[in-house]
């Protein structure tokens, strides 16, 4: 059985820290739309880490989960890079981010509707078949919860999954400030959704924020701060639920602390992955004494 | 027809005509001969790749910068002083140690390069020419062969002409000795170089991976007992350390020793270029922004 | 439809004009863009506390993008539009 493993978002920022600690990484998450216009010496170069380090590769900008069908050069463009690349593995979001000639510029949820479910999947197979291999597909954070949604966002993504046979990248952060920001309980959400389907988890930090107004609180998704300790309990949660092994990335964006901090989070996630995996062993233990005794 | 019996304007343009061809013919070689796979190599090793760019100096160059920013040498106008008292064992690598060792006593920097530092530097080229980033022997031998026609065809040619042109009593050949000398310069430029194309296709890779150190260079922190301003200065050279935050470098930069970013051959792309194909910023968040 | 409303929705994220008149008269406005009467009775419940707190967090998100070479000044010359 593969191992869990736990890395780190690639970013050139951080180039010479993770050159010096590749031993401490077991994968990098390159983010593609930075590399999509790339000029061959920078494809090549992504291209040797990739033989020193697994690489994923995480689509941001094609907006899958819109009604719109993806454009097939975008898809194109994701494809070259995959076949130059060669990652393991490559993702995208369950976002929209355009609608017609409404560029958002982000990611934003779309309404959740059977409808979305169908689009979506539309375009993960277009995807599939224009890159080659299926992506896996993150759950997003959002401040606002899209209007005239008739699904909840478990039941949605439950949704996706079973129809479109992709996997979850199951991102912590957004999990948790949407049930930050929504009230809703984020275990319950881990019971709804399928996580056997669920390959990868993204774990970051945020930051409070407040309306305009000043009145209410959100809990936004910037991968700017360190990650938050009920992240890194939610990790263990998905580890002790799940069997298969997971692969965990460390996204940050900006505020770059030294390396060590970095290396500290990646120690920190590893130890909770090993409690969660240590739980679901003794929950098995325990079943199968149960059943003995039965 | 003999070409050589061509008048003036018309053997000037048949000479251009063959210099082109012949410098085309080096560049495809060089292309064909040295070109191949990017090897798997010791990413992790700054060093290795600043003799990559520069040479063994270079790696020398690196160590002692690496050394004055773990506060291991002082640098100032006129000599690099071991702080530790010249401490070698305080050095990771031999080159290090040797770097330290030869600054146990004050002494001029330029004076490192004549010290067991350079020779211990030169293990690392021993690596890259077996990786053949640099010309190994085989490839230099093959360099050598094709200048050694490339020069012989450009200057027989020219020679002859010139010999037929001052027997006729012909003295207007300037253009054509011009010429010849420009034809020659870039003939030998050609077949030399410090890397193989390979190499060169290895450093400008590497480098578009650093393009966001280079770009925050200014935000490095001395002293901060991390090695990024080993790996900026490994790959894009002493020109590229801020002087505002590493005044030392300003005496690398006087000393004529600056081991501009490229050295020995061209460097490719130095940086990639594409604004955030280069690789800035992440999903900087799910779901909007930065408030 | 889906995709009407996905349209009228990354409008109100984004374009600050368009907000403001769906926040002066929300239903009318929703209807006045199409939306059926179903989509208009969700777009109306839309708290307008997280609107502006989302429109907000997308413009700086926006603003502090960094252009990517596909948004070069010379490819704004192309015939054709540069994805």
């Amino acid at each position: 059985m593969q191992h869990d493993r736990v890395g780190l978002g690639w970013r050139p920022e951080l180039a010479a820290g993770i050159f010096d600690s590749l031993d401490r990484i077991d994968i990098l998450e390159v983010i593609a739309d930075n590399y999509v216009d790339a000029d061959r010496a920078q494809r090549q170069g992504l291209a040797m880490i990739a033989r020193d380090v697994a690489i994923h590769l995480h689509s941001i900008d094609l907006g899958l989960a819109g009604s719109d069908e993806v454009a097939t050069v975008r898809l194109e463009r994701i494809a070259r890079l995959v076949d130059d690349i060669k990652p393991e593995a490559w993702s995208d979001h369950l976002a929209f981010t355009r609608s017609g000639d409404i560029e958002i510029g982000h990611l934003a949820a779309p309404p959740r509707t059977p409808a979305s479910v169908e689009a979506t999947v539309r375009n993960v197979r277009k995807a599939a078949r224009i890159v080659g291999s299926v992506p896996f597909m993150e759950n997003i954070a959002t401040l606002i919860d899209p209007p005239g949604s008739t699904l909840s966002e478990a039941a949605w993504i439950a949704g996706i999954m079973s129809a479109s046979g992709c996997g979850l990248l199951l991102d912590l952060h957004n999990l948790y400030a949407n049930a930050t920001n929504f009230g809703f309980d984020p275990l319950a959400f881990l019971d709804e959704i399928p996580l056997d389907r669920v390959d990868g988890i993204h774990i970051a930090g945020g930051k409070w924020i407040s309306s305009p107004d000043g009145e209410k609180a959100y809990l936004l998704d910037d991968h700017l701060h360190p990650v938050d300790e009920a992240v890194f309990g939610l990790l263990s949660e998905v580890a002790s639920r799940t069997a298969q092994a997971l692969t965990v990335i460390l996204e940050r964006d900006g505020a770059y602390p030294p390396m060590p901090e970095l290396l500290a989070e990646l120690d920190r996630a590893r130890e909770a992955m090993r409690a969660g995996r240590r739980r679901r062993a003794a929950q098995e233990a325990a079943h199968i004494q149960t059943a003995d005794a039965g | 027809m003999n070409p050589l019996n061509l008048p003036g304007p018309a053997f000037l343009i048949f000479y251009a005509t063959l210099a082109s061809a012949v410098l085309l013919a080096l560049f495809l070689a060089r292309r064909i001969s040295e070109a191949g796979q990017l090897p798997v190599l010791n990413d992790k090793d700054p060093f290795l790749l600043a003799c990559l760019r520069g040479g063994p100096r270079e790696v020398v160059r690196v160590a002692t910068v690496g050394l004055i920013d773990r506060g291991l040498l002082k640098m100032t106008d006129t000599a690099v002083t071991a702080a530790s008292g010249g401490r070698a064992q305080f050095g990771d690598t031999r080159v290090e140690r040797d770097v330290m060792h030869h600054f146990r006593n004050s002494a001029a920097f330029a004076t490192v390069f004549d010290g067991q530092a350079v020779i211990s530097a030169g293990a690392y080229e021993t690596t890259l020419s077996r990786l053949r980033l640099i010309p190994d022997d085989d490839i230099t031998r093959f360099r050598q062969t094709c200048r050694i026609i490339a020069l012989a065809v450009l200057l027989a040619v020219g020679c002859t002409k010139l010999v037929m042109a001052w027997t006729q009593g012909r003295s207007t050949v300037w253009f054509l000795i011009g010429l010849m000398v420009v034809s020659v310069i870039a003939a030998w430029k050609l077949s030399s170089g410090y890397r193989t194309v390979t190499g060169d296709r290895y450093l400008a890779s590497i480098r578009s991976l650093f393009t966001g150190l280079r770009d925050r260079a200014s935000s490095l922190r001395p002293g901060s007992g991390t090695r990024e301003l080993l790996w900026l200065t490994a790959l894009f050279g002493v020109a590229a350390i801020p002087v505002s935050t590493y005044p030392f470098a300003k005496y690398f930069k006087r000393s004529g020793n600056s081991g501009s970013s490229c050295s020995g051959g061209s460097c490719g792309s130095s940086s990639g270029g594409s604004s955030c194909g280069g690789g800035g910023g992440g999903c900087g968040g799910c779901g909007g922004g930065g408030d | 439809m889906q995709a009407d409303l996905e349209r009228f929705w990354a409008r109100l994220l984004t374009e600050p004009d368009f907000r403001a008149r769906f926040i002066a008269d929300p239903a009318g406005f929703a209807a006045q863009n199409g939306l059926s009467p179903e989509e208009c009775d969700a777009v109306v419940r839309t708290q307008v506390q997280d609107l502006h707190t989302a429109a907000r967090s997308y413009a700086a998100k926006n603003a502090g993008k960094r252009p990517r070479s596909s948004d070069r000044w010379w490819r704004r010359w192309l015939p054709f539009k540069a994805l």
